[in-house]
């Protein structure tokens, strides 16, 4: 198997457990760092959704009974799900058609991947608001070629928001499906040509499955931060575009019901996390987190 | 993701007090000598308004007083809210909006204002109403229509909320500031136009108005948005405060104000409960609230002195353009703080249940 060129996540092919038994106390700053980081808020997050001047379940009370959040919480999930889709539509050829880019070439390219990835979420989807305005670059080219009389309505719409995210998830997804495919060995390709397989179904039937780790990591990735995203949704879309991360911002600074908005975090959180789990069912994660091959 | 930041926030909260604890110990040691002046935090909005205040109020009360005057801006509710009760108060005086100071006192996180300590000659212009007893009445600003007198001929304009609402007779695009502070009275407003009765409405059928505009209405994140909106031709009217107009009509953009229905919004000065500067933020009350002292922002800002007093310091042609004035003062009303202070959590639930209905 060919060595790797670039020194993204999945370069690392050791597993897991390598240094566990010799080194326990390695791992302890690590461990030190996420519980006081991580570990700490999130048991505090969990009490605050509990508890406000004695023990309470308003919050969650709140959340079930009331069907808004259900509608919040399933068009959350949707722009996710579908966020992934387009970024996995886009991403895929993109990625594909960088691997196979001599080594100069791929770098040049990758910089216009990484440049947008490494700039501030706030200014890029401040960008749309400028390119997607009615006064912006799509409408007045639109209009200057007389292809419409009036602008549309882009801002506030389902398709800005879904714009906006997949534009802004797309290198996420494109590095992962990158480091995978940087990874196969296009002999494999070869190999099925000379046995008699089409280009297609070679490229079916070897690459695709082969690239499964990097579109799985890929789509947790994207749909995960996705669903956690406030920037796009509270610049280009409107009262209809409300998910989940906007209302929990919406009770801690408006509302100053900081025990709903535990709650619904918690919610989210779970949500989460039970995807992740469900799909741990049908997908090796180690595997996926863990290496290419 | 979103839910891992929240709490941090508490944590970087409280990392930026130690921080600034810090910085104040050291300042301290440095301004020494001046024994009796000490220092004063205060907290602003920020933006031009603050650049007004500072050089009109805090530079030169620092210079009357010899108190060393460090600023600050950028807060909302929340972080007021959890700097005052985990007790790292790091501000003596904050600039804050009517319902914020009604619920901050409601929650009794702010400090008495000693009003025997006010000099008598500042009392007798304030609005006895105005007179609070956790808070200091400075300036109000007004939400007001404002259009593009470009794209709607002065003649045409929409003159009531009702005409905003109306978008067959006026079509164009509007744009409001959105889940922060929809236009629930604006909708009222527009479906019964009668002002004096605008308190209290239900909230249900501003939300239901709110929605019938559709695609007719953007919604901004924050005011500044709202005002580059109209400035760049995004939308047609918006909805706005008037003091976001000014530095649009000075800047040549075709934009004007329709007073019809305004609604003002008090800004208060309170102390926080337990400011560690509580005396120097009496003082400098008892400097800011001079007449000829509160006038000076006027013309900068377009926003209005509480104190009627302060009108006689200010030329008629900028007394026109602001909240308060004679010629508009009857188009108008303040609003109910009590009221919206109250309303705040359905507003922001009406919001999100607006999306689905």
């Amino acid at each position: 198997m060919t060595d790797t060129t670039f020194p993204l996540p999945a370069a690392a092919g050791r597993g897991p457990g390598r240094f566990k038994g010799r080194f326990p106390w390695l791992m302890a700053p690590a461990v030190i760092f996420y519980l006081v980081f991580f570990g700490w808020p999130l048991v505090q997050m969990l009490w605050s959704s509990i508890w406000s001047d004695g023990f309470t379940l308003a919050g969650y009370t709140e959340f079930f009974s009331d069907p808004v959040y259900w509608w919040v919480l399933g068009y959350t999930m949707l722009i996710g799900v579908v966020t992934l889709v387009l970024t996995l539509a886009v991403g895929y050829p993109v990625a594909y058609w960088l691997v196979g880019l001599n080594k100069t070439w791929m770098v040049v390219l990758m910089a216009f991947v990484l440049i947008p990835f490494w700039s501030s979420g706030l200014v890029r989807t401040y960008a749309w608001l400028v390119i997607l305005g009615r006064q912006g670059l799509v409408n007045t080219t639109l209009m200057r070629f007389e292809l419409i009389d009036e602008p549309l309505p882009f801002l506030g719409t389902h398709t800005a928001v879904l714009v906006g995210l997949t534009y802004y998830l797309l290198p996420y997804m494109i590095l992962c499906l990158f480091s995978v495919m940087n990874n196969i060995d296009r002999n494999l390709m070869l190999a099925a040509r000379n046995l008699g397989a089409s280009p297609i179904r070679a490229f079916f039937a070897i690459f695709v499955p082969l690239t499964k780790p990097g579109v799985f990591a890929g789509s947790f990735l994207v749909f995960m931060l996705a669903v956690g995203m406030y920037i796009t949704p509270a610049l280009l879309g409107g009262p209809d575009q409300t998910t989940l991360p906007l209302v929990i911002a919406l009770q801690i600074n408006e509302a100053l019901d900081w025990t709903l908005a535990a709650a619904l975090s918690m919610i989210l959180l779970i949500v989460s996390v039970a995807i992740q789990v469900f799909a741990n069912r049908y997908v090796d994660l180690d595997k996926m987190w863990g290496g290419a091959r | 993701m979103l839910q891992a930041r929240q709490i941090p926030g508490g944590v970087r909260l409280g990392l930026a007090a130690i921080s600034l604890s810090v910085a104040l110990v050291g300042g301290g040691a440095a301004s020494a000598q001046d024994k009796n002046a000490g220092e004063l935090v205060v907290l602003s909005l920020g933006g031009s308004y603050q650049d007004a205040q500072s050089k009109e109020w805090f530079k030169p009360f620092a210079e009357k007083s010899g108190v060393k005057v460090s600023e600050a801006s950028g807060y909302n509710f929340a972080k007021l809210k959890v700097m005052i009760e985990s007790g790292n108060v790091e501000a003596d005086v904050v600039d804050i909006s009517a319902d914020t100071m009604t619920a901050l006192a409601d929650a009794g996180l702010l400090e008495k204002i000693d009003w025997s300590k006010i000099p008598a000659e500042c009392q007798a212009g304030i609005p006895a109403d105005m007179k609070k007893d956790y808070a200091f009445p400075i300036i109000q600003w007004a939400m007001v229509m404002a259009y593009n007198t470009s794209k709607v001929p002065q003649d045409k304009a929409p003159k009531t909320w009702a005409d905003f609402w109306n978008v067959t007779a006026f079509p164009g695009k509007r744009a409001s500031i959105g889940a922060t502070r929809p236009p629930v009275e604006q909708a009222t407003l527009a479906i019964n136009g009668d002002l004096a009765k605008l308190y209290p409405f239900d909230l249900n059928a501003a939300f239901d108005k709110i929605k019938s505009l559709g695609n007719a209405i953007i919604f901004a994140d924050g005011y500044a948005q709202v005002a580059q909106y109209l400035a760049d031709g995004e939308a047609d009217m918006a909805i706005i405060p008037n003091g976001r107009v000014g530095p649009l009509v000075a800047a040549g953009r075709p934009v004007a104000i329709n007073w019809n229905q305004h609604l003002t919004f008090p800004n208060f000065f309170a102390i926080p409960k337990g400011a560690p500067h509580k005396d120097n933020a009496m003082k400098f009350l008892g400097y800011v609230c001079q007449p000829e002292v509160l006038a000076k922002i006027a013309a900068p800002t377009n926003y209005g002195p509480i104190n009627v007093d302060a009108y006689k310091f200010i030329p008629a042609d900028v007394a026109r353009l602001l909240p308060g004035n004679p010629e508009t003062v009857a188009l108008g009303r303040p609003i109910d703080t009590v009221f919206l202070s109250k309303a705040r959590p359905d507003i922001a639930k009406g919001w999100a249940r607006m999306a689905v209905r």
